[in-house]
């Protein structure tokens, strides 16, 4: 029992630091043509729970004003080039209790990102949704 | 004729794909509603008298732009919307023409060519490539193989590769040259890069290994094959451009202005005052050290970040290092203070002899000057 101690000691003082997220950029996550019901491709599902880094625009996904709950993350500062397609977006959900604004400009939002479709009465609504730790410019 | 409850679950599809509160749910109702054709339209009618038509949103105008729907009210929803300058999301309905091929509306793609908006230009070249006239219309279209927008010349080439037609090659190939250019934050040369590989790849049915370069030293390997590639299948006629030289990242400000009615707008500057026009900064000029020096104590005012009004498309961002500035500005937004620096800009380029781009910075502010006493 001892011996049991001491090694759970042991691993709590000499544990790794926990790992830096993993930067990854749009050009990585969009670049294939997605097609619904498609298997995604490996370059993207291998990020599926992993923590990331990643920069875009931020963008209301309603139509109104002040701070928000979920935001979507874009990889384009004008947004009316089109709509942008499901593996363009990632939709990002504040922490519980938490709220932000929608900053101008390019982010870093940083957080836990989860590959998969979703889908909601039959229509993949998402690809790529992220629980959001950190927004910071 | 749909009956009254047909009409009814038609205006609830509208409303849902304009309101829904989450963007995937929005278009996956713009979606269905669009697959509807005429059915749908007089709902959406019903809407935009109730709402407003700048309050259609894009996710819809999308959807009905991509459906191959011809319906004749279908096409005159998309000919009404295209024809309105004040409509935010008119070259979304010119695309939407475009992509169903109707021979009858080439004159609106010929008058459009010139159109302020690059994306409306964009729409004009698509709608007349996919016309059985192509043959006799190329000529008109290849001239914006030169135009100064690199977006209009990488998606008229896109395109051209999507009929095709080798055209096409020059400007894909070139904006995978820009890969690296950026304005103020945004990466768009590596957008277009990213939309002109796949193109490129997808008509020469080969991976050059461009995507999937893991650094510079591979991806300059990737552009190696490309151009070896691009220059045995070029035409001689192609219209060639030269993209201005990639400058060195000096850049301390700028702002851009969107305008789907007016053109879009790039202006970014160096700490001594030199101001370059354009996302290539193909234009430039040298406002004097003594006006420059006159219009920095202004930019104090200017500082935080926040954004005004409510930015549906047309926006004007002002991007300044120090002090840390960066205002969004919706139209009829932009608080004086900022109106005030931008007209003095103005003023300093025109002191500096260029009037023609003074008056491209003063033409565009009207959209977005605020009617606020304050």
């Amino acid at each position: 029992m001892k011996l049991g101690l001491l090694s759970t000691l042991c691993a709590l003082l000499f544990a790794a630091p926990p790992a830096e997220p993993t930067e990854v950029d749009f050009a990585t996550i969009s670049d294939y043509d997605y097609v619904e019901g498609m298997e995604l491709p490996k370059e993207v599902t291998k990020y599926h729970e992993e923590e990331i880094s990643i920069s875009g625009f931020m963008r209301r996904e309603d139509s109104g004003t002040g701070p928000v709950d979920f935001f979507m993350l874009i990889n384009d500062a004008c947004g009316c080039e089109g709509t942008p397609k499901l593996n363009e977006v990632i939709f990002c959900a504040m922490p519980s209790g938490e709220s932000t604004e929608i900053k101008p400009g390019s982010v870093t939002v940083t957080g836990t990102i989860y590959v998969e479709e979703v889908l909601d009465d039959d229509i993949v609504v998402s690809i790529y949704n992220l629980d959001a730790d950190t927004v910071k410019k | 004729m749909l009956d009254a409850a047909a009409q009814k679950d038609w205006d609830k599809a509208v409303l849902k794909a304009n309101e829904n509160r989450r963007y995937a749910i929005r278009r996956a109702a713009g979606h269905k509603v669009a697959q509807a054709g005429d059915a749908a339209v007089p709902a959406i009618g019903r809407y935009e008298k109730a709402k407003g038509r700048n309050n259609i949103v894009l996710t819809l105008i999308d959807s009905i732009s991509r459906a191959k729907t011809t319906g004749p009210l279908t096409r005159g929803l998309l000919q009404e919307w295209a024809g309105d300058r004040n409509f935010y999301w008119r070259s979304q309905a010119l695309t939407g023409l475009a992509n169903r091929a109707l021979p009858e509306l080439r004159d609106l793609y010929l008058a459009s060519l010139n159109d302020p908006s690059h994306l409306y230009r964009i729409a004009a070249a698509k709608g007349l490539l996919l016309l059985p006239t192509v043959g006799e219309d190329l000529e008109v279209v290849l001239p914006l193989l030169r135009d100064t927008d690199p977006r209009v010349r990488l998606r008229v080439g896109i395109c051209l590769l999507e009929i095709n037609n080798p055209h096409g090659i020059a400007p894909v190939a070139e904006s995978l040259q820009s890969n690296g250019r950026i304005f103020l934050d945004d990466p768009w040369g590596q957008r277009n890069a990213t939309q002109g590989i796949r193109a490129l790849e997808k008509f020469a049915d080969r991976d050059f290994g461009y995507r999937s370069a893991e650094d510079d030293k591979a991806r300059q390997t990737a552009l190696t094959k490309i151009n070896a590639y691009a220059v045995t299948r070029i035409p001689a006629t192609t219209p060639r451009y030269t993209p201005p030289e990639l400058k060195p990242n000096t850049t301390t400000g700028g702002f851009d202005i969107r305008s789907c009615r007016l053109g879009d707008l790039f202006v970014q500057w160096t700490a001594d005052g030199l101001v370059s026009f354009g996302l290539e900064q193909g234009e430039q000029v040298q406002i004097s050290s003594e006006r420059w020096t006159a219009l920095t104590p202004g930019i104090a005012k200017l500082a935080g970040t926040k954004i005004h009004g409510r930015v549906v498309c047309d926006y004007i961002r002002i991007r300044i290092e120090k002090p840390d500035v960066h205002q969004k500005c919706a139209p009829a937004s932009l608080p004086k203070p900022i109106t005030k620096w931008l007209q003095s800009l103005a003023d300093g380029i025109k002191a500096a002899g260029r009037e023609d781009l003074a008056k491209r910075i003063t033409q565009r502010l009207t959209q977005f000057v605020s009617d606020d006493k304050k």
